[in-house]
């Protein structure tokens, strides 16, 4: 695990020396990118919201990793988890608190599972490539949760593209760590976010679920002559990768804005399957490997605001390098396991 | 006079493990040369060297007295060389003859192969050799003798003086042995020099007329073949003395009952329809029986019923394997039957090669309660201290050379990883044990190990299925021998009728 963040190191010092040709001092954009991702409470809050939506979807895709697959549609099983805890809030307004946030998060991992089951489904029992399947599933998800918000549930008094708010038995007023962090979007749903992963930890560590489906993804011959139902773990490790990107409505739709506004994801889909790799899909390092993402998009975003010169796709220019260079040392270490065969 | 191939003081290294060291070797002209030596003895480094697959750290190599220095093999090739690898490197859904053209270079005017010409002339090698090849058709339809003289043909097709052959009997059948054998020999004639690679005494000793001996990376022994004997060569070979016999037996007390009785069966795949006709078949408790055959002609397939019935169906016949049913039986039912399998190929069927070494221990038997805990909820916890324990245990009892139990499988050496399958197959007391394979590239003293646990469960009253394509494996071990042939169970020999030319004859398919 410590090694494996050189290439988190190693992308962002090639990114910033990029900033040289901006007539920038790297030095300088390195400490306004440390400024406001951990400056204030408020900047810190926003990082840790992202933190846990990351750990959300690394954990979807090291999950499927773990059993076999490869779970590119995170990003499409968010938005239809996100969609589902939104209609369902919208269709319960009266529930009451606990029980209510209880209901939506049932719907987000319903949502999300069942998005990601027909391409495993696929996979498994057809042999179409659920790399290929998922990825033309998040274009679907995006269209379908588009054309819902903005023609089914959209909010009567806004112009802009997002659903009606959810009723106010659904937002967690006392949340203590929104307190901490200067009302930030961070939430109650970092702590689910960490539960999360130690469960999952515990899963593949303890469990002999989890030791089997890890038999299958490294060796389904093998698996298959110790009398394992493959198909049947492959498919439900596919269904909790779907349901824990699910889980990303909790982080936003519950645990900060409420309603579902088109475009809140910064990609937590694609940036989770760095994520994963970064942490060597070990669901506790994944907490680290986030929290230095999270840190990354907040700071990298902000310099959009803080300097003339390091616009918005410059920003995007810096975490692409920094993903770049995860994945090449990621590949390498893929390379290695799969050489020792 | 001059050496056809000369080694001098070659040496290798991997690491700080020297695969070679201080490796001399010359080869006479026109001289069928063998090199034997247990798995990971340096054999196949020195012969990779020597056609300029890898590169020397140190040393030299001569060629009919000619210093060269190899960047690649085809540069060897050009120098005469050729070379047959054991897995064959034939594109099967190619003709012959488009395979045999992969090693031609020449092109016409136009930069396109004259193919005319090239039939001509594969088929002059051809004949030059006494080798029929049927030019036209795919390679997979070809049998694995007419493929390997394909691989042959490709490799004089250079006007190669020097051949060498990498353990070019494993695949085939003792009838193809003896045709091989004497198709080198008319080679030889003719003047080529030629390198055999193998681990068999029996076959170096009647081919070759030199012997190199490679024990641990350095050469051990040089005998004239007519001048050594078999157990020469196995001492040099292992480092100390090896028996080659049976050892009597001292049965304990029990029924002669049969644990796996067949009666005319003939099977069906549900799902790929191939049929399988075992028709009466049955081991007995204290039994060693063999299942002789060629690979691929069925045996994968038994193998399969027996773990996987549920996928069967019979056509006839009854199959009662400890007195019941065994087509009504499923996967899981099966698990709660003291049956254990040996898989043919461990990295594929039978480990979990990036996996830890106690991760592999209970794989297969995690639903055993022994390694199990129970937590609220009824989740079924891995007792992994308790596994890590009785891993440690097997690597102490069976001396498994490995650091620890969490070293990666992949770490440990064939010899070292069969050892340990083999521990964890039997850690659960099994009454039938179904042996595939189970010293195949293992080391001469991981086979003793595994043949002397086979011997002590018989002993103890357990029945063993032993299917093995080592002939003097299945000598040794078994009491009766079954003989399968595509697919069919064509002669049952007993013990005092074994007779080596006649199982080769039926795993053939002659009757």
């Amino acid at each position: 695990m410590k090694n494996s963040l050189i290439g988190f190191f190693i992308g962002l010092a090639v990114a910033l020396s990029f900033t040289l040709f901006a007539g920038e001092n790297p030095i300088h954009i390195g400490w306004i990118l440390t400024k406001s991702a951990f400056g204030s409470p408020y900047d810190l809050g926003l990082t840790l919201y992202y933190t846990a939506g990351l750990i959300f979807t690394g954990l979807s895709v090291s999950v499927a990793f773990k059993a076999g697959l490869f779970n590119i549609g995170a990003e499409g099983q968010l938005l239809i988890g996100s969609l589902c805890a939104t209609v369902a809030g919208l269709l319960f307004p009266n529930l009451p608190f606990p029980i209510s946030v209880c209901v939506a998060t049932l719907a987000a991992i319903l949502g999300g599972g069942l998005w990601a089951l027909f391409p495993a489904w696929l996979k498994i029992y057809r042999g179409s490539h659920e790399v290929i399947v998922t990825m033309m599933m998040n274009l679907i998800a995006a269209g379908l949760t588009s054309w819902v918000i903005l023609k089914v549930i959209p909010n009567p008094d806004s112009q802009n593209p997002e659903s009606a708010l959810l009723s106010a038995n659904y937002i967690f007023t006392n949340d203590p760590i929104k307190k901490i962090l200067g009302d930030s979007p961070a939430s109650w749903a970092l702590v689910i976010a960490l539960l999360c992963s130690f469960l999952v930890w515990y899963f593949f560590e303890k469990t002999k679920w989890g030791y089997q489906v890890q038999v299958t993804g490294a060796n389904p011959f093998a698996a298959d002559r110790a009398g394992q139902p493959t198909k049947k773990l492959q498919l439900i490790s596919f269904f909790i990768s779907g349901a824990l990107a699910g889980g990303v409505a909790l982080v936003e739709i519950l645990g900060n804005s409420g309603q579902f506004k088109i475009g809140f994801s910064p990609d937590f889909g694609f940036i989770g399957i760095a994520v994963a790799l970064m942490a060597r899909n070990n669901p506790l390092g994944l907490v680290v490997s986030a929290f230095l993402m999270g840190a990354l998009h907040k700071g990298a975003s902000d310099l959009d605001f803080e300097t003339t010169t390091i616009t918005r796709d410059f920003s995007k220019i810096i975490q692409g390098t920094v993903i770049l260079f995860i994945s090449v040392q990621g590949y390498a270490w893929f390379k290695r396991k799969k050489g020792s065969k | 006079m001059t050496y056809a191939v000369e080694l001098r003081n070659i040496a290798k290294f991997y690491g700080s493990h020297a695969a070679n060291e201080n490796v001399s070797l010359a080869v006479e002209t026109g001289h069928i040369h063998g090199i034997i030596g247990e798995n990971g003895a340096g054999k196949s480094t020195a012969v990779k060297i020597l056609f300029g697959l890898e590169k020397p750290d140190q040393g030299e190599i001569f060629i009919f007295g000619e210093k060269v220095h190899w960047n690649s093999s085809d540069e060897a090739m050009n120098k005469g060389l050729g070379m047959v690898h054991q897995h064959f490197m034939l594109c099967e859904n190619e003709s012959a003859l488009e395979n045999f053209l992969l090693m031609r270079e020449e092109r016409n005017f136009f930069g396109m192969i004259d193919r005319k010409k090239e039939l001509q002339k594969a088929e002059m090698l051809a004949k030059k050799f006494g080798f029929e090849i049927p030019w036209n058709e795919k390679v997979k339809n070809l049998s694995v003798g007419v493929q390997q003289r394909l691989e042959i043909l490709k490799a004089l097709s250079r006007n190669s003086k020097i051949l060498i052959l990498d353990e070019p009997t494993a695949v085939l059948t003792p009838q193809e042995i003896n045709e091989l054998f004497a198709q080198l020999r008319e080679l030889k004639k003719q003047g080529l020099t030629i390198l055999i690679i193998t681990h068999k005494l029996k076959e170096v000793l009647s081919l070759c007329d030199d012997i190199t001996v490679f024990q641990k990376g350095k050469i051990t022994g040089e005998f004239k073949s007519d001048k050594t004997n078999i157990k020469e060569l196995a001492e040099k070979m292992v480092g100390r003395e090896i028996s080659f016999e049976k050892r009597p037996l001292h049965k304990k007390n029990f029924s002669n009952a049969n644990k796996i009785e067949l009666s005319n069966l003939e099977i069906q795949n549900q799902k790929n329809k191939s049929t399988l006709k075992l028709k009466n078949f049955n081991v007995a408790s204290g039994e060693i029986v063999g299942l002789a055959g060629v690979e691929g002609n069925g045996q994968d397939l038994f193998i399969h019923f027996l773990n996987r019935p549920e996928n069967w169906s019979a056509v006839q016949g009854l199959a009662k394997i400890f007195g019941q049913n065994w087509l009504e039986k499923n996967i899981r039912e099966i698990q709660n039957f003291p049956i254990s399998f040996f898989p043919e190929d461990r990295l594929k069927w039978g480990a979990v090669s990036d996996f830890d070494l106690t991760k592999n221990f209970v794989l297969g038997y995690e639903n055993k309660n022994v390694f199990q805990k129970k937590s609220f909820l009824n989740i079924p916890l891995m007792d992994w201290n308790l596994v890590r324990q009785k891993t440690l245990d097997s690597i102490k009892t069976d001396h498994i050379d490995a650091q620890s139990p969490e070293s990666p499988f992949s770490s440990l050496s064939g010899g070292n990883q069969q050892k340990l399958v083999v521990a964890r197959e039997l850690f659960h007391n099994p009454q039938l044990i179904i042996a595939s394979q189970p010293t195949r590239g293992v080391d001469v003293g991981a086979i003793e190990l595994i043949h002397e646990k086979l011997i002590h469960l018989q002993e103890c009253g357990a029945s063993i299925l032993l299917i093995s394509s080592e002939m003097d494996e299945l000598i040794k071990l078994s009491d009766r021998i079954y003989v399968i042939s595509k697919n069919e169970i064509v002669d049952h020999l007993l013990r005092n009728e074994f007779d080596a030319s006649r199982i080769g004859a039926a795993m053939g398919g002659a009757r």
